[in-house]
C-alpha cells in the first residue's frame, strides 16, 4: 500500500489542524507554513507529535499572502509526493485565505482529494484523477506549449500545421484560449500577434 | 452592443477587499456580494453600498446565515451565478473577502462554472487574476454515472443499498457494482455499513456531490 501523504495548510490554528489529523487518515504530514506562523508554538506541538509517532514532519515555507507562490508550493509538494508513489490528500483548513484557496486550486489542478475541517471534516467536491489539463485538446496544448513570446498568429498557425494540426483547429484553439484569458492578442502593424498572458503564466506553466 | 458585467464578491470586514474590483470592472452593470452577519461585516457592507451608490451602480448585499457552512454558501452562490448567466451578462468574481469558507465556496463555484476570478492583495490592494478555467466534471462521468449520482443526491437522507439502487435505476446488479466502484474511485460516492444489516452496505453521495451534478 502506498503511503498516504496529507498536505495541509497551516496558520496559527494548531487545534484545527490537530482536529483534522484525527479525522483524515495519513501516514506522512507536509505543512505549508508561512510568515510568523513558522514560529508558532502550535507548529512545535505538531512537530513533536509527529516525531513521537515516528513519522517526522515536512514543512514547506510559503509567503501566505502571495497566491501565486502558495499555488506553486502546493502543486510542487503534490507532484513530488505523487512521483514518489504516495497517495496525496490536501487539507485546506489552516492558514490565510490566500494559502487555503491556493491549495484548493492546486488540488483541483492535480485532481487529488481536498478536505476542509471546521468542526467536522468535509470532503470537497474534487473528482479524483481529473485535472484542469484534461480539459484541453491536443491542439490547445500545442498552442500553449509553443507560445513562449509574442508570435504572429499566422506564424503560429503555420508552425502547428507543420506539426500535423489542422489549420481550423489551431485558429479555433487560439480563439478559445484567448477567451479563457490564457493567451493575449494584440494587433501590431496590422498583424494579429498572440503572446502568453503574463498575469496567469504562474498557472499555465503548471498545466502540462 | 456593449455587454455589461455583473461583479460578484465575498466581503469580510474590509471594504477595501472588494472596492478595487468595483473600480476596475469595465461596463459594470451591478454588484452582488455576500457577507456574514457579523457586525463588522455589516459595517463593511454599508461602506460598499455607499460607494456603489455614489457611482450609481446597483448593488445587492446577501447576508449569509452561516458563514461557516461551505456547501450551503456554495449552493447559494452557484444558484445566483447561474441566474445571472441566464441574463447573458459576463460575470467576474472577487473572492478576497469574508471567512475562509466563504472564499473557498466562491472559488469552488468559479472553478465549476468557469468564472474569471480575482483576488485583492491585503496590503497593496493589487488585483490578482486567476485564469478562467472550467472544471466540467460532467465530461468525466458517463450518462449512467451521472444518473446514479443525481439519484443518490436526491436520496441523501435515505441512502439505498446497491441492490436497491440497481432496481431503482433499472440496471443489473453487477453493472451497478461496476458503476459504484468507479464512482467511489472518483471520490463522489461513499459506501457505508448498513446499521440495520451487518452484511449490507449503503451507497451515499459524498458531501458536495450536489455541486458536481449541478
Amino acid at each position: 500500500m502506498p503511503d498516504r501523504v496529507l498536505i495541509s495548510t497551516f496558520g496559527f490554528d494548531a487545534e484545527k489542524i490537530l482536529r483534522s489529523l484525527r479525522w483524515i487518515g495519513y501516514d506522512r504530514l507536509t505543512l505549508l507554513v508561512g510568515g510568523k506562523s513558522l514560529k508558532d508554538p502550535g507548529l512545535r506541538r505538531i512537530e513533536a507529535a509527529e516525531r513521537a509517532a515516528g513519522a517526522g514532519l515536512e514543512v514547506v515555507r510559503v509567503d501566505p499572502f502571495d497566491l501565486r507562490a502558495c499555488f506553486e508550493a502546493a502543486v510542487g509538494a503534490i507532484r513530488r509526493h505523487r512521483k514518489a508513489g504516495h497517495e496525496v490528500r490536501v487539507n485546506v483548513s489552516g492558514g490565510t485565505k490566500i494559502l487555503a484557496d491556493a491549495a484548493l486550486l492546486a488540488a483541483f489542478q492535480e485532481g487529488v482529494e481536498a478536505w476542509h475541517c471546521e468542526d467536522r471534516p468535509v470532503r470537497l467536491p474534487v473528482l479524483k484523477g481529473v485535472t484542469f489539463s484534461d480539459a484541453f485538446t491536443a491542439t490547445e496544448r500545442a498552442v500553449l506549449s509553443s507560445l513562449r513570446r509574442p508570435v504572429p498568429v499566422s506564424a503560429l498557425v503555420a508552425r502547428l500545421v507543420a506539426l500535423g494540426h489542422g489549420e481550423a483547429s489551431v485558429r479555433s484553439s487560439v480563439a478559445r484560449l484567448h477567451a479563457q484569458g490564457l493567451l493575449s492578442m494584440t494587433i501590431r502593424a496590422g498583424v494579429a500577434v498572440a503572446f502568453p498572458n503574463r498575469e496567469v503564466a504562474w498557472f499555465t506553466r503548471t498545466l502540462f | 452592443m456593449t455587454r455589461v458585467t455583473v461583479l460578484f464578491g465575498t466581503l469580510g470586514w474590509r471594504p477595501q477587499s472588494l472596492i478595487p474590483s468595483v473600480k476596475s470592472t469595465e461596463d459594470l452593470d451591478r454588484v452582488v456580494f455576500y457577507h456574514s452577519a457579523h457586525e463588522k461585516s455589516r459595517t463593511a457592507r454599508g461602506k460598499v453600498m455607499e460607494y456603489c451608490s455614489t457611482l450609481g451602480v446597483p448593488a445587492a448585499a446577501v447576508e449569509l446565515s452561516d458563514a461557516f457552512n461551505l456547501f450551503e454558501i456554495a449552493g447559494r452562490i452557484r444558484a445566483d451565478v447561474v441566474n445571472a448567466r441566464k441574463e447573458g451578462a459576463p460575470i467576474r468574481f472577487n473572492i478576497a473577502g469574508g471567512t475562509r469558507l466563504m472564499s473557498s465556496a466562491a472559488l469552488l463555484v468559479c472553478i465549476l462554472e468557469g468564472i474569471p476570478t480575482t483576488y485583492v492583495h491585503d496590503d497593496t490592494y493589487e488585483e490578482v487574476q486567476l485564469p478562467l478555467l472550467r472544471m466540467n466534471y460532467s465530461d468525466h462521468l458517463s450518462a449512467k454515472q451521472k444518473e446514479i449520482l443525481r439519484f443518490l443526491v436526491a436520496h441523501r437522507e435515505r441512502p439505498p443499498n446497491e441492490t436497491g439502487l440497481a432496481k431503482a435505476l433499472g440496471v443489473h446488479k453487477s453493472t451497478m457494482n461496476h458503476h459504484v466502484k468507479e464512482l467511489v474511485a472518483k471520490g463522489v460516492v461513499v459506501v457505508l455499513p448498513d446499521p440495520k444489516d451487518s452484511r449490507a452496505h449503503l451507497i451515499r453521495a459524498a458531501p458536495g456531490a450536489e455541486l458536481i451534478v449541478g
